[in-house]
């Protein structure tokens, strides 16, 4: 298909292997509509695996067009019958849409969400999760791998950051998702669906983005799109650059 | 306390306006001393020679709702559908559709649904505010700018012989008593029921709350004036009679509901 590019071929180790990196690439351009104007190139959209003793933690399921990747993939980190629990960042369409395959193929115990009443077409029990805006709880997602929910004001929709705090990985959604490669990472490439930011005050969205990576060991920064900022320097620095782009944007 | 099977209220499908027809799959949620609904609606446009569908509906509704269209076009393929936006209560159910309908044509913003539903994009085809669609018999669907969106590949649709303007999350309310939730839901036995027929007005709270909630933007945009100020001038320039909002009863009385909407936008600022 002319839309497909190669994809991922293996799983990526993030902060020494606790989590992995999944998924697959597209064809970023003006048919997709986080798109930012005039740009044609690949992007990675990504899931993450959590690995823990008792059993693994897949946030967010990839695309539909990544279905053979991510079954693949995952049979690749997954030990037979390996319970897994799936943490969905928003019930968005990019999230959740491989449940089904993955539950066919794999021993999914639960699937947690966010939201509305729209539940993820699931055989596994659902589990919702509410996390009011500006704050975060600890939630034990599986067997004694506990993730701390963070409910950021950088959204849409209702939204989850995922923050694993043995290694310090912060899983973002659909936010930083502008690094195009190690020397490209401009804020407003990420900023193409919240195009509402130029009215509104975003100020209090900034520092909420401030707050979360400087209060915590933030080691590594995933996107749902685009390429993962690793590092602590380059978080904090990642972090500073999208607060000080939205502050310049909105009007507050 | 949730029960989340949908049904469709006996009430419906029921014609509201010339050619419109409304369906609704409700999420009943079961609470400890009532039950409470959540629409997810979808319409069917029909001209002389060609039909179209305004959204999808959660694929978890796809058994009546495949049931109904049986009946409503008495065996005629489906010609059209327009997924305003690609969330589930308003796109899951495209591959269905394709597999039932095979020569289906997907109409509106449709960029990102070739990520979400590889197998449907032959079916795809983009349209743009302004563009119109011949249903037959002087029987139009006119494509909308959205002027109140989540997702920013949202459309809104009109229907000029009908007056009927479809809104996705525009104009939708909830009745929320003890919920966390973020859909509108409301009481049963009202499903089927536009406006004016229900034995009260909609509260500016409810109103605030699905604002703040699914337009989260407004909690840090003060301009609910400027987009209701937008929306009426819509209204004036298209003859608009009716709005069809996705969740939400269907609105025959546009002028008295549209200042509780813009108050409850407001009120969601800093909410």
């Amino acid at each position: 298909m002319s839309t497909t590019v190669p994809a991922v071929a293996r799983p990526e180790p993030l902060a020494g292997g606790r989590v992995y990196r999944l998924g697959g690439e597209i064809l970023l351009d003006a048919r997709v509509s986080w798109c930012p104007p005039g740009v044609r190139r690949n992007q990675p959209v990504n899931a993450y695996l959590i690995r823990g003793d008792g059993g693994s933690v897949l946030v967010d399921a990839g695309v539909r067009l990544h279905e053979v990747e991510m079954l693949a993939q995952l049979g690749e980190l997954l030990e037979p019958g390996e319970p897994l629990s799936i943490l969905l960042t928003r019930t968005e369409m990019e999230c959740c849409l491989n449940i089904p395959a993955i539950e066919e193929r794999f021993t999914v115990g639960s699937v947690w969400y966010t939201g509305g009443i729209t539940v993820p077409r699931s055989s596994a029990p659902v589990r919702r999760v509410s996390v009011d805006p500006g704050t975060s709880r600890e939630v034990e997602v599986a067997d004694g791998l506990v993730l701390e929910l963070v409910s950021p004001l950088l959204r849409l929709l209702p939204t989850l950051w995922v923050f694993e705090p043995s290694s310090g990985v912060l899983l973002t959604s659909d936010a930083f998702t502008h690094r195009a490669s190690p020397e490209e990472a401009d804020p407003a490439d990420g900023l193409v669906k919240f195009a509402w930011f130029a009215n509104a005050d975003t100020a209090p969205i900034a520092a909420d983005i401030r707050r979360i990576v400087e209060s915590r060991e933030v080691t590594a920064i995933g996107p749902g799109y685009g390429l993962p900022f690793v590092g602590r320097d380059e978080c904090l620095r990642a972090a500073e650059q999208l607060a000080a782009h939205l502050e310049e944007v909105g009007r507050g | 306390m949730e029960q989340l099977v949908e049904t469709m209220s006996s009430d419906l499908p029921r014609s509201v306006a010339d050619g419109v027809t409304w369906m609704s799959s409700c999420l009943p949620f079961h609470l400890a001393d009532r039950v409470i609904h959540g629409h997810n609606s979808t319409f069917l446009v029909r001209g002389e020679s060609s039909s179209l569908l305004v959204d999808t509906g959660n694929p978890s509704s796809w058994p009546i709702i495949s049931q109904k269209l049986d009946e409503l076009l008495d065996g005629e393929p489906l010609t059209y559908v327009f997924p305003t936006h690609p969330e589930l209560p308003h796109t899951g159910n495209l591959p269905r559709l394709v597999q039932k309908y095979p020569e289906i044509q997907i109409v509106g913003d449709v960029r990102d649904y070739h990520l979400f539903y590889p197998q449907i994009e032959p079916n795809l085809h983009a349209r743009v505010p302004g563009d119109r669609i011949d249903l037959g018999g002087g029987y139009e669907f006119v494509v909308v700018e959205a002027l109140i969106r989540d997702l920013p590949n949202t459309q809104w649709g009109f229907v000029p012989k009908a007056g009927v303007l479809f809104t996705a999350d525009g104009f939708c309310y909830m009745h929320r008593p003890e919920l966390d939730d973020e859909d509108p839901v409301h009481l049963p036995g009202e499903c089927g029921l536009v406006t004016t027929e229900l034995s009260g007005p909609i509260a500016v709270e409810n109103a605030a709350f699905f604002t703040g909630s699914a337009l989260y933007w407004a909690r840090f945009c003060n301009d609910a004036d400027q987009v209701y100020d937008r929306v009426l001038r819509l209204i004036d320039d298209l003859d608009v009679r009716t709005v069809a909002p996705t969740h939400g009863n269907v609105i025959t009385n546009v002028r008295d509901v549209e200042p509780i909407i813009r108050t409850g936008h407001q009120r969601a600022y800093r909410y």
